[in-house]
């Protein structure tokens, strides 16, 4: 059955500059249901892959490619469809953090969900309905954020605003979630309590969950199946537990390092030599991050 | 460039000095008056300006609208920008006639050229993440600019704004020199007239109106931030 599933990606092609290729022919399906990782080192392509799929993007003209989403056009052979902003309201984006209005309070950026579905005009003048801003309440509990609420998102830390993020797109009534990087830059505990929050989503909604990731152990901890990128193609895409430290010295060669990086201290948050949380409001602390 | 005249004619000077002193406060109703109509002439030339400038900014952003709308715009507010204000008021003097009206429509052209400029400097310095947030939701292009840009620059417009209204307070205190009313009509019918102990004390009000300002939009700049 062609285009049944929740993401359908055909020859995706995105070159940046005259001949940087971003991404190279990269196909894949993701079925419903499904909770997938995508790996890879900086630069190998995750971050434009689901920005492509958000049709936040345009990809290359002049190439055969379509992406699908729940069989909803998003863009084929370079052309955003018309209709994007339907689609986009089905599709929950995670980014790597600072995706939420700072200024603003947490229930308003959470009810911001709400937006496709309500009036224009009562979303252009914040003027979000009970029921919504109930169900934005409703969404804030289950990712246990009821009690910030009322704050200003940019007094949240890293870890809270990433669950802040998911929240929002359980009030976009979400079929599909895209999180880019969501776990870069917090702390192993804040990092493992946004995992699980999206990972329960998955189990509990049955959302459809494509997550990038720059470690490779949570993506053997949390997702059942992993693609693994370099170079803006797949050169792996299965089942998790097959990514052993050996086997990804095979994909990776050298670079090998960065994906694996943190791997010792992921899953034991009392590990020794990453005691400290992060400080998540501070951006130089990405870029601190291991360039290749 | 003759600068032995100041010592030679240094006697003259002395005198014209002295011919200030003491100020003659005997009119200050009216001038006091007069200073109210000047800070009315820059209030409501700000407000207007900045009321045009929100969606003028946004217009003139190139991180929000493609190049064939903000390249015209700017255009546009160069041109609002780049005539002084007291050329304007020299305008809509003839235009509208005599009065405070003129300066406030003097102050309001060429102040819409100034604000939007530094409205959309503000604009193309946000974050862009949280706005994509906004779009990825399903949100429309101006629910983008509500909830993506709006709070992010809220505080620098703020603040941008009350430095143009001190400004604008100061420039409306010379506009009446052109006939478009104010605390400037006054003064300059005083200097005409050789009534410098006059002069004076329109100056020191001035002077005192202007302090005031810049005390309470700092307290209300703090506010915003």
């Amino acid at each position: 059955m062609a285009n049944a599933g929740a993401i359908e990606i055909r020859n995706l092609t995105k070159t940046f500059g005259r001949d940087t290729k971003a991404l190279n022919g990269v196909t894949f399906s993701v079925e419903p249901g499904e909770m997938v990782a995508l790996i890879g080192a900086s630069g190998s392509g995750k971050s434009t892959l689901i920005r492509h799929i958000a049709g936040l993007v345009q990809p290359d003209a002049g190439v055969r490619s379509e992406i699908t989403v729940n069989g909803a056009q998003v863009q084929s052979n370079g052309r955003i469809d018309p209709h994007i902003r339907a689609v986009r309201t089905q599709v929950g984006m995670v980014s790597q953090q600072f995706n939420l209005v700072p200024r603003l309070s947490l229930l308003t950026n959470v009810c911001l969900g709400a937006l496709g579905r309500i009036p224009k005009w009562r979303g252009n003048l914040a003027l979000f309905p009970k029921e919504e801003r109930v169900h934005a309440m409703d969404a804030l509990d289950r990712v246990g954020m009821a009690r910030f609420a009322g704050q200003r998102s940019s007094t949240l830390s890293g870890g809270q605003q990433q669950r802040g993020a998911v929240a929002r797109a359980l009030v976009q009534g979400a079929q599909v979630l895209l999180a880019d990087e969501p776990i870069a830059s917090l702390d192993p505990r804040s990092a493992r309590s946004v995992m699980q929050t999206i990972a329960s989503l998955n189990a509990e909604d049955g959302m459809s969950v494509l997550v990038s990731l720059h470690q490779v152990d949570y993506a053997v901890r949390f997702c059942p199946r992993t693609i693994a990128m370099s170079d803006g193609r797949i050169i792996f895409d299965g089942p998790s537990r097959e990514l052993t430290p050996s086997f990804l010295q095979e994909l990776y060669g050298e670079r090998s390092d960065e994906v694996i990086l943190g791997s010792a201290t992921a899953l034991d948050e009392h590990a020794p030599d990453n005691p400290k949380p992060h400080d998540p409001a501070s951006p130089e602390l990405q870029d601190a991050r291991v360039m290749a | 460039m003759r600068p032995g005249d100041l010592v030679r004619y240094s006697g003259n000077m002395w005198k014209f000095a002295s011919g200030f002193f003491p100020p003659d406060f005997y009119e200050w109703p009216t001038y006091a008056e007069e200073m109210v109509v000047t800070v009315q002439i820059a209030l409501w030339g700000t407000v207007l300006a900045v009321v045009c400038s929100i969606p003028l900014g946004i217009l003139c952003a190139e991180n929000v609208v493609p190049v064939w709308v903000y390249q015209p715009m700017r255009r546009l507010m160069d041109a609002a920008r780049s005539i002084n204000e007291l050329v304007f008021a020299m305008l809509f003097v003839v235009a509208v006639g005599l009065g405070p009206f003129a300066g406030v429509l003097a102050l309001f052209i060429h102040n819409t050229g100034i604000i939007a400029k530094l409205f959309s400097e503000a604009v193309e310095s946000i974050d862009p993440r949280p706005v994509e947030g906004v779009r990825a939701t399903g949100g429309t292009g101006v629910q983008e600019v509500i909830f993506g840009i709006i709070p992010q620059v809220i505080p620098l417009w703020a603040s941008y704004t009350l430095y143009r209204f001190e400004t604008n307070v100061r420039s409306a205190t010379v506009l009446g020199i052109v006939g478009a009313g104010g605390i400037g009509q006054t003064l300059w019918e005083a200097i005409r007239g050789f009534y410098y102990a006059e002069t004076a004390a329109i100056m020191i009000i001035i002077l005192a109106s202007v302090t005031v300002i810049d005390l309470i939009s700092q307290r209300l700049r703090r506010a915003f931030i």
